[in-house]
């Protein structure tokens, strides 16, 4: 029995609620990409990488939260005195997420860069309940093999079996 | 089987998105007397307003679990529209003289955000945000409002709370 047969059969035994879970968690990937490409255009329109836009949304946020907690010792002590490496780190990460989830290129990756994104808006003082449903749908980018299932992970994993990117 | 499903979501999502429309005017622009962020869920304001014939305080309260979690949404549809409104729960308190205790109370109200020509409209009046004046719905004034500072918004929101008979 070779590889693609057991793929074949795999794909055979899987039940249509297997099939509906699998479309509805490729359904998330491509709307989480399409969230993290708009989020990616609407920092380039901003200018978040190269003008002291996130600095004014910084101090804006400041101004919103308890100064005496960790997001506003977060955003005094680190966000807002490296404000133009942080813009450009956010567009970068916005723009990795988005080219890795629509793409399913490094998708576990894209996951967990999604995390850490999601983990620091969170610090930055933007929180709420939104952020948890946010991580929790990143993170079955990192546990499921959605870039095998579609994308770009599934031939680059045949090419490159050893590599950790594409699993 | 997948790609089917997938082409239907991505249709249906298009559908949902091509019913809107940017509004026609522009958006008031700051500075505004009365700063409220439309995507803080976690926020609260209280509106302290005050006239010759009343004293009221507006306590507009934090959004609940599933509204914060509906901003997924709105984040994604404002790239294809700007957000012009939103809807908070309401808490209308009459103060005492002295403006430091309320002496009666209206609760499960509702306050519309107008975003896009930033407005407050609460059940009785109006509170423009350029300028922080007090409106009844006719346009008439009924006096000036200030928005408590974070901090102490959520103290006088407790005070109030305690003190409403």
């Amino acid at each position: 029995m070779n590889a693609s047969t057991s793929v074949h059969d795999a794909a055979s035994k899987r039940g249509w609620a297997g099939k509906l879970g699998r479309g509805a968690v490729l359904g998330l990937r491509y709307f989480y990409g399409l969230f993290y490409l708009f989020a990616f255009i609407n920092k380039l329109q901003q200018g978040y990488a190269w003008t002291d836009y996130p600095k004014q949304v910084f101090l804006k946020q400041l101004a919103q939260i308890d100064p005496n907690g960790l997001m506003a010792a977060y955003l005094t002590g680190f966000l807002i005195p490296n404000y133009r490496l942080v813009g450009i780190i956010i567009t970068l990460v916005w723009a990795g997420v988005a080219v890795g989830l629509l793409l399913g290129l490094c998708t576990r990756w894209a996951g967990a860069l999604a995390i850490f994104a999601t983990v620091n808006i969170g610090l930055g003082g933007f929180y709420d309940a939104s952020l948890i449903v946010l991580g929790l749908i990143a993170l079955l980018f990192v546990i499921l093999p959605t870039g095998h299932w579609q994308g770009l992970d599934r031939r680059l994993h045949t090419r490159y079996p050893n590599s950790i990117l594409f699993r | 089987m997948i790609l089917p499903a997938i082409r239907i979501a991505a249709a249906a999502l298009l559908l949902a998105l091509a019913g809107c429309a940017r509004p026609g005017t522009p958006q008031v622009q700051g500075p505004l007397a009365i700063d409220i962020p439309e995507y803080c869920t976690v926020c609260i304001e209280v509106l302290r307003c005050e006239g010759p014939a009343q004293r009221i305080a507006y306590v507009l309260h934090e959004q609940g679990t599933w509204a914060q979690i509906a901003t997924i949404w709105n984040y994604f549809a404002e790239f294809f529209r700007p957000k012009t409104e939103d809807f908070r729960k309401l808490t209308v308190y009459e103060l005492s003289a002295d403006m430091s205790r309320a002496v009666a109370s209206r609760a499960g109200l509702e306050a519309r955000l107008d975003v896009w020509h930033r407005r407050v409209e609460l059940p009785d009046a109006v509170v423009d945000q350029k300028t922080g004046a007090w409106l009844d719905r006719n346009g008439a004034s009924l006096g000036q409002c200030t928005h408590i500072p974070r901090g102490p918004d959520r103290q006088f929101a407790a005070t109030l709370q305690e003190t409403a008979p």
